[in-house]
Order: C-alpha cells, then sequence, then structure tokens
C-alpha cells in the first residue's frame, strides 16, 4: 500500500488529540507529575507532527492519495493478508483448545497449497516442520506449548 | 501420509491417550509436572523455583518444568495457577505480592483462590542510608523526619508494592505520617538503593541482602530490620522491634497448586516439598542470595497467609483515609 | 598478580570448564538464533545445572552462553529480517539487505567478527577498570538517566532517513507504545483496556517480531519476482570482505567497543541501547551516510561492538557492587553468591585466583564467537538454499512460536498481530520503523526517570542542573536537540528570501 502524507498527518494528530482526551480520565493526585504527564507530552508531538505533515502533504498535491503498491496483484495481496491473518489470529484464540501440532500443521499445509505446491510436498513440509519446532520448542528448550487436541499423545 | 497410516496413527494417540489416563489414576506424580513463576526468568522468585525445581525433580522422580508467565506484577501467572486443572500437575511458586491484590481491588485473587503447599523463605526489609548521612541510628532519623516534613525522600519500590508498603508500616508503627516524606518509586530495591547510593534519596526500605556489596563497601549504611529476629548475614544491625516500633515485614515465597487438590495429592505434594525445601542445596542457595530459609507446611501456611492479607488490608484502609 | 594468574589459567584448563564453555555456547547459539528466545532465558535455563558444576565451570556456562546468544540473534535478523534481540533491530535493514545481495557470509562474518571485537575489548576494560568505572557509575541517579534517555531520543533523527520530520512522527508512536501498562510513579494502569495482560506494558520481543517479519512475510508471499534464489558469495569471498571492512572501519568497532563499554557499565542502560546509540553516532559521522539503510556494513559493525561490549561491561557494577546492569547479570550475581564468590570490592582480593579465571572465560567465550561465526555462515547458506517465498510459511510459524514463548502466553501473538499491522500502516505511510522501535526501547526509562527525578526534586526544574554529571548531560541534550533545528529553520528562511529576492 501507499499511503500519502496528509492522511498519515491527519491520523497521526487526531490519535494525538485522542490521547490527549483520553488522558483527562487519568487520576492527577500527585500533582502534575500524574500518570498523565508523558503520554500528554507524545500528544503534542503526535499533533505537532501530524499537523506537519498535514500540511506537507497538502502543498505537495497527492496527499490524499491511498493505492495499491503497484508492484503486486491487489487479488492477491488481499488473499495472503486474509490468510495471514486467519492464521496469526487462530494460533491467538484457539491454541490453548487445539493445540500448537494440530494448528501448526494445518496453517503450514494450507499455506503451502496456496502457494501451489504439490499436494504431497506439502504434507510432507507441514509435518517436518510441525515436528521440527515442537522438537525444538516444546522438548528442548521446555516452551510448554499447549498440547490441546494432542494431549497425553506425545 | 497416506490415508490408512493416518488412521493408524490416530489410533494409537486414541490408544496412548487412553493409556494416560489409567496410568494417572495409579501412583502421583507419573508425568513431568510444570511449576509456575508469575514473574520472568531471573527473578527472585525465579530463582527459588529453579533450585526448588531441581530438589522436587529428586523427590518425586519426574521432571520438573519451570514455566515463567510474566505479566500483571504476577496476577497472569498467579490466575494461571488459580485456574489450573487441580490435579497437581500444575503448581506454582508465589511471593507476598498476593496478599496485595485484594486490598487494592486489583484482582479478585487472593489465598482463598489457591491450595497452600508450603512456604519456602522470607526477606526481611530494613532501613539503609547513604554512609556519610547525618543520622547515627533510627531514632535520628524519624526525628528529622519529624521536624522537616515533606524534604526527605524514600525508596525502594514502585508505589503501593512490597517495600512501598513495607515502608507505610514503619512509618505508622513509629507514629509517623507516611506522607511526610516523598515516595520516589523505583522498579525492584537493589535501584532503591542505588538511588540512596547516588545521594539522590534519603533512605531506603528494601531488604539489606539486596544492599549487601553496598554495605560492605561502605556505600551503604543500614539502621535497622524490620524482622521477628537479627539476621545471621547482619548481627550488628538491630530489628525495629529492638527499637521499640512493634513491625516486621519481608517478602516471602511459597508453592501452591489450584483450589481443591485432591487429598492424597495434596500429601504427597507436602512431604516432597517440605523434603525439598529443607534439602542443604536448596537451604544453601537461599542463605548464600541472603533469603532467610522457613519452612510453613500446610494449613501453618494458610495462617500465615490469612495474617498477612490482615496487615496488607489494614495498611491500605490507613492509607485510603 | 602473575600467580595469581598462573592459578586461574589452571583453573580455566581444566577438561570439564573447557567442555561446559562449548556445550553452553552451542546452546546459547541455538536460542540465540531462534526468535523469541531471549538471551536471559538461555541463561535462566542454566541455573539449575550451575548447581552441579564447579564455580569457574558455572560461571563459565552463564557468559559464554549469553555473549554466544546475542551474537547469534542477527542471524534470523540478517536472513529473515526477523531481529533476535532488540539490539539487532538496530541494523536488521542493513544485514538483510546485504543478504538479500548475496552477501549474507558477509554479514554473518562481520557480526562475529566484531561481536569479538567489543566483548575482548569490554572484557579488558572490565579487567583492567572494574573498580574504578563502578565508583563512577555509582554517580548517577534518575536525573543523569532521563538527560541519558533523552541524548538517546535524539539518536532518532540520525537512524531515520533523510525525512526528519517522518522519523519524529515514528518516534512519537513508539514512545506511545512504550507507555502502555502501570504508570511508575502511582501504579495506575495506562491504555490497557481492562486487561492484565498489557499491566506490565508491550513486550519488546514479539513488538519486534510483528514489527519487522509479518509485513516482511506478507510481501514474500505475494512478490511475484522473489522466488528465485540469490546466489550467496562463498565463504572464502565473505570472509576477504570481513577484514577489508575491518581494516576500513576499525575506527568505528573501537568506537562502538567504547560506546558499549560506558552504557554497560551504567546499571539500567544495557546492551540494546548501546547497539542503538552506537549505530547512530556511526551514521552521524560515516564518510558516506547515503549507503546506509541500504546494505551498509558500517552499522553492522557499529551495532555489533557495541552489544558486546556492554554485555561484557555489565558485569563491572555486578561484580563491584553486586548490582546487575541487566537481567542476565541479575541471575549471574545469584550463581556468584551460590557459588560463594560473593560480589563486592573485596572479591579482588579475597578470591582473585576466581576473578582472574572468570577474565580467562571471558576472553575464550568471546574468541569463540569467531568459530561459530563460521558455523553460523553455513547454516545460513543452508537456509538461503530454499527458495524464499517457499520459506515463508516455516517462518510464519517461527515467528508466531518465538512470540508464544516470550511469557508463554497467547498475549505475544496477539501483541505481535497488531504491532505487525501497525508496521504495516506505517511503511506503507513512508514512516520509518527505527525510530519507533528506539521509542519502544528508550520510552520506560525516559519516562521512568522524569518521573523519578521530578518527584524526588518536587517538580524543581533546576534540580535537573543542580547535580555535576546531570548538568553536563543536561546541556549536552540541550545543545544536540536545538541545534539541527536552529539549522533547519536558517536553511528554510535562507531558501524562502532567496526565492522572494528572484
Amino acid at each position: 500500500m501507499q499511503i500519502g502524507d496528509a492522511v498519515t498527518g491527519l491520523f497521526l494528530a487526531l490519535l494525538g488529540l485522542l490521547v490527549a482526551a483520553f488522558i483527562t480520565t487519568f487520576p492527577t493526585q500527585a500533582g502534575f507529575f500524574g500518570p498523565g504527564l508523558f503520554p500528554g507530552l507524545i500528544a503534542a508531538g503526535l499533533v505537532l507532527c501530524g499537523s506537519l505533515l498535514l500540511l506537507r502533504g497538502l502543498r505537495a498535491g497527492a496527499g490524499w492519495r491511498i493505492a495499491v503498491d503497484p508492484r503486486f496483484e491487489p487479488g492477491k495481496l488481499l488473499q495472503a493478508t486474509r490468510l495471514l491473518l486467519a492464521a496469526v489470529l487462530s494460533f491467538a484464540l484457539l491454541m490453548e483448545w487445539v493445540g500448537f501440532a494440530p494448528l501448526s500443521f494445518a496453517t503450514l499445509l494450507i499455506l503451502a497449497l496456496w502457494l501451489r505446491r504439490s499436494l504431497l510436498f506439502s504434507l510432507g513440509m507441514a509435518l517436518i516442520v510441525t515436528l521440527l519446532l515442537d522438537l525444538l520448542f516444546r522438548q528442548a528448550l521446555r516452551v510448554p506449548l499447549p498440547p490441546g487436541l494432542l494431549e497425553g499423545v506425545f | 501420509m497416506t490415508n490408512g497410516t493416518m488412521i493408524k496413527a490416530m489410533g494409537l494417540a486414541a490408544g496412548l491417550a487412553l493409556a494416560s489416563a489409567g496410568a494417572a489414576m495409579a501412583e502421583f506424580p507419573d508425568r513431568p509436572i510444570t511449576l509456575i513463576v508469575p514473574y520472568p526468568a531471573g527473578g527472585g522468585t525465579d530463582i527459588v523455583a529453579r533450585t526448588l525445581g531441581a530438589e522436587l525433580e529428586r523427590e518425586l522422580g519426574v521432571s520438573i518444568n519451570v514455566v515463567n508467565r510474566a505479566g500483571g506484577g504476577g496476577i497472569v501467572g498467579t490466575t494461571a495457577i488459580a485456574q489450573a486443572r487441580p490435579d497437581g500437575y500444575t503448581l506454582g511458586v508465589i511471593a507476598s505480592d498476593i496478599s496485595l491484590y485484594k486490598p487494592q481491588d486489583l484482582a479478585d485473587l487472593s489465598y482463598e483462590n489457591l491450595t497452600p503447599i508450603g512456604q519456602t523463605n522470607e526477606l526481611p526489609g530494613g532501613v539503609t542510608v547513604k554512609t556519610d548521612a547525618p543520622y547515627a541510628d533510627l531514632a535520628e532519623l524519624l526525628a528529622a523526619i519529624e521536624a522537616s516534613p515533606g524534604q526527605l525522600s524514600a525508596t525502594g519500590a514502585p508505589p503501593n508494592a512490597n517495600w512501598h508498603v513495607g515502608y507505610v508500616g514503619f512509618m505508622l508503627a513509629a507514629g509517623a505520617d507516611p506522607g511526610g516524606v516523598n515516595w520516589v518509586p523505583t522498579q525492584g530495591g537493589t535501584a532503591g538503593h542505588l538511588d540512596v547510593a547516588a545521594g539522590n534519596s534519603t533512605f531506603s526500605t528494601a531488604s539489606l541482602v539486596e544492599a549487601r556489596a553496598l554495605i560492605e563497601s561502605g556505600e551503604l549504611r543500614p539502621l535497622a530490620l524490620s524482622a521477628d529476629d537479627r539476621s545471621a548475614a547482619f548481627p550488628d544491625v538491630p530489628t525495629m522491634k529492638e527499637l521499640g516500633i512493634d513491625w516486621s515485614y519481608g517478602l516471602w515465597h511459597g508453592v501452591v497448586g489450584p483450589q481443591d487438590l485432591p487429598e492424597d495429592v495434596q500429601a504427597r505434594l507436602l512431604e516432597a516439598v517440605e523434603n525439598a525445601a529443607n534439602s542443604d542445596n536448596f537451604r544453601n542457595t537461599l542463605i548464600e542470595r541472603g533469603f532467610t530459609h522457613l519452612w510453613r507446611g500446610g494449613d501453618d501456611f494458610r495462617d500465615f497467609m490469612i495474617s498477612d492479607m490482615a496487615a496488607m488490608t489494614e495498611i491500605f484502609e490507613q492509607l485510603g483515609q | 598478580m602473575w600467580e595469581n594468574l598462573g592459578a586461574a589459567f589452571w583453573l580455566v584448563a581444566d577438561p570439564t570448564t573447557l567442555l561446559t564453555i562449548f556445550v553452553a555456547s552451542l546452546f546459547g547459539f541455538v536460542v540465540g538464533a531462534l526468535p523469541g528466545l531471549t538471551a536471559t532465558m538461555a541463561v535462566a535455563l542454566l541455573v539449575p545445572i550451575t548447581f552441579l558444576l564447579s564455580p569457574i565451570a558455572a560461571i563459565a556456562s552463564i557468559v559464554s552462553a549469553a555473549a554466544m546468544c546475542i551474537a547469534a540473534g542477527d542471524i534470523p535478523g540478517a536472513l529473515l529480517r526477523m531481529p533476535g534481540t532488540p539490539a539487532s533491530a538496530a541494523y536488521v535493514d542493513d544485514a538483510h539487505a546485504l543478504s538479500n545481495r548475496g552477501d549474507a557470509g558477509f554479514v554473518l562474518g562481520s557480526s562475529a567478527f566484531f561481536s569479538m571485537t567489543g566483548g575482548i575489548i569490554g572484557t579488558l576494560v572490565l579487567i583492567l577498570a572494574s573498580p574504578v568505572l563502578a565508583r563512577f557509575a555509582l554517580n548517577f541517579s534518575a536525573f543523569e538517566f532521563f538527560w541519558l534517555g533523552c541524548l538517546g531520543l535524539s539518536c532518532a533523527v540520525f537512524v531515520a532517513s533523510e525525512d526528519v520530520l517522518k522519523g519524529m512522527a515514528s518516534l512519537m508512536i513508539g514512545l506511545l507504545i512504550s507507555t502502555v501498562g502501570m504508570d511508575y510513579g502511582t501504579g495506575y494502569p495506562r491504555f490497557t483496556f481492562g486487561t492484565y495482560v498489557l499491566m506490565d506494558g508491550v513486550s519488546f520481543i514479539p513488538a519486534l517480531i510483528g514489527m519487522f517479519a509479518l509485513p516482511e512475510i506478507l510481501r514474500s508471499l505475494v512478490a511475484p519476482g522473489e522466488t528465485h534464489r540469490v546466489a550467496q558469495a562463498s565463504m572464502r569471498e565473505a570472509w576477504t570482505k570481513v577484514f577489508a571492512a575491518a581494516r576500513q572501519y576499525w575506527h568505528v568497532a573501537l568506537r562502538g567497543s567504547g560506546i558499549g563499554t560506558v552504557l554497560g557499565a551504567l546499571p539500567g542502560a544495557g546492551a540494546d541501547i548501546a547497539s542503538w546509540i552506537s549505530f547512530a553516532v556511526a551514521k552521524r559521522f560515516s564518510r558516506e551516510p547515503e549507503k546506509w539503510g541500504k546494505g551498509h556494513i558500517e552499522g553492522v559493525i557499529a551495532g555489533n561492538s557495541a552489544n558486546n561490549a556492554a554485555l561484557a561491561a555489565a558485569w563491572i557494577p555486578a561484580m563491584v557492587f553486586a548490582i546487575p546492569g541487566d537481567t542476565i547479570t541479575a541471575i549471574a550475581v545469584g550463581v556468584l553468591y551460590l557459588k560463594g564468590m560473593n560480589p563486592g570490592p573485596t572479591v579482588f582480593i579475597n578470591n582473585p585466583d576466581l576473578i582472574y579465571a572468570v577474565f580467562i572465560v571471558f576472553l575464550i567465550a568471546n574468541l569463540l564467537l569467531l568459530p561459530f561465526g563460521i558455523l553460523s555462515m553455513k547454516v545460513a547458506r543452508w537456509i538461503l538454499r530454499v527458495p524464499r517465498q517457499l520459506l515463508m510459511p516455516a517462518l510464519l510459524l517461527l515467528a508466531v512460536t518465538g512470540a508464544y514463548s516470550i511469557d508463554n502466553s497467547a498475549s505475544g501473538i496477539l501483541v505481535m498481530l497488531a504491532l505487525g499491522i501497525m508496521a504495516y500502516g506505517m511503511e506503507s505511510a513512508g514512516l520509518p520503523l527505527a525510530p519507533a522501535v528506539l521509542g519502544i526501547v528508550l520510552g520506560a526509562i525516559v519516562e521512568q526517570n522524569m518521573i523519578m527525578a521530578l518527584i524526588s526534586s518536587q517538580g524543581n526544574l533546576l534540580a535537573f542542573f543542580s547535580r555535576p554529571i546531570s548538568a553536563v548531560l543536561g546541556v549536552v541534550t540541550i545543545i544536540v536537540w536545538t541545534v539541527p533545528l536552529l539549522r533547519m529553520a536558517l536553511r528554510q528562511w535562507r531558501r524562502r528570501r532567496a526565492a522572494s529576492a528572484e
């Protein structure tokens, strides 16, 4: 994606204002150096940088442009983004129940198939990488990757 | 992998799952135990857990995996212990922070959500000043605080955390106003001692142990220890009680499990943890680290946590006024 | 001294000690090469094993694992743009660009060689000047650290590419992220949206993985032209380039080691900050600043020499005052006590042969970085033989596992995702990532010390200049911040005057 300076500037300035509004809800019992002081300074910085960028973008023209990177096919980019989001979110939300190994296998398989590899190759790669990660992280370095559905199997 | 082998693998998996379920009924423990540490790797609690884990492995004959689940001042990891399946395969090493959550409404989490197995050690706080400070003893420091309210500063912990609570308790017990001294927040006891050594804060209430090398090198001077008895590492430092201030406070660590552990599992764990905690290796590690070794098993540990939380509740009520 | 050195030599020459050093180095190498697993974690995993070892072997295992771990953190950074440590995030773009060009061996060889240089210089200072430097470090309180943090933030101007305004905007975003979590003064939870998970702030490692690796994975998955492999230069060529770089940039390595040693000796600064500051200073004084960010070795040299020097120098306050400068030395101080080498000024008098043995171990551990560098080049060739696009699914899994491992919780994965999306947006808008990372790394230090200083001086701003070191640092900071701004304003004014004159 390519985002114009004016859009970026506007966004940052609004973010700064939002932060400034939000910190008014912070407690102030510790005098002026309470929890809101540092975020307040940053909010001011954001508004300043944002407005300058906005101005620069307006002056240069084409500052409002939002475009897809011409190097990529838009359809493919959208597909890949969705796949990536789905994969990461399923790990974050489902790993405790489904377990690391099944999710890892499924993710690798789907991605490899999406990259147009043969079924046999994809299955093999998914299995080998999953086993390697499990061996390294869970067994050798004792990271407690959740077993999920495979609890008690290995 | 073909479909046939896939089905075979799944059958094998199911068989293994059944086998392990059957074995769980036989003798506890028969598979690795997870020991959750609600703090990052390398901290005091982590060292206690890893030392104890090594001994416990020998006692129980299964491997012990120490797992750090840091975050939220210990709340994240302690919640994970409380919500674990109560089968004895997930335990945790907690610290005195457990008594601070409920009195401050930080989280609905206290000893009531856990099965106490045993307390292993304690780390008493103290009062430390810079060597060339004009206070010969604790009484002179208290007099100076009284004489110039708002001028002196104390340090050792983030606000409302361990050594700050110890500070508030000490001031109240000495009949002084905790608000009469600026509390400078630092991340951890060593950082607090460092702030005193740098000539910024007047005194620190963190443990003397964390200041040991600074005391030995003549940078800092201890005035008092907030414990019931004098410490072997600092035999010349008087306790606050000796000086007429009825206060003692320290960090502590202990092993706990989730609520409702089966009785037989609890009994087995109590025995194993007691042996591990009293082993030479664990004892020596603690003493070298400067912790006070101490053992309170099962119900004694529960009673101690009840009284500890009562004391904390009282302090926060006083602070709130 | 000489007889102690002799005794120390025989302590280290013990076969089990030598074997421990080797095995711990190998272990550190594996842990460091895996994103999400930190040097601290490697050292913590070693603690139960140190119980079984002799005092020297115990310390040796920690020293060698930590040194190797930090150096190996460059491997995923260079090959996959997934920095293994916040320190290697400083020069990750240069390292990655070089390896895309076929110079992965050159990057990894340089990383090993200059890590070794920095480590050895840091160790020499540790041997020769510990008591003096430690005493000096004791003068640093909240005021001094606040100014030091501000000075560090000014580096954002240099690490950002030409566009200073965008660099500043990016720095603000990073600083804003650093304010998430409990406030230092009151314990009030900020921007946590009611979850405990964010109370201790946004974790560094998942954030770094998200910011650098996720956008890269997305791009590589869809990039049509990048399926081919890049031919890598031979091992021999790579080493020729490393030594040529050593001849050309020896002053960069020396300066980096110096910065690393000083910052490492200050408790609370640490290797990450040292690497960033050294990188920024090197860029500021570079003779070819236009090459930076597109695959220039100078930044890799500056960062590596600084972070390994800092790693060794962090032992200065740890040995002399039992004050750990970072989490690794925090664990090490515990092991020192356990093994009866109680840290303190007296350790040099009570246990001289043990201390000298520890120093020899430091030297060996750092010298070992070189052979392990060759190993990392071998591993790199092997990984780079796989077509890039095909590496991406595995890389995604590695990212997820790494983000999970830091706190063993799924929240790390969510942090990674959120920061990944943010970084993608930033790159789309042309905002450089480096100043944001600098903001995340330094924000906590600046804020915490500012609040500490304000509370202890009761809001008196003059107190920021009333201590001698603090006054010097403060004046330097103000000059560093105002001079470029004034110069920029002057240039603008001149340009405008020239335009109106036409």
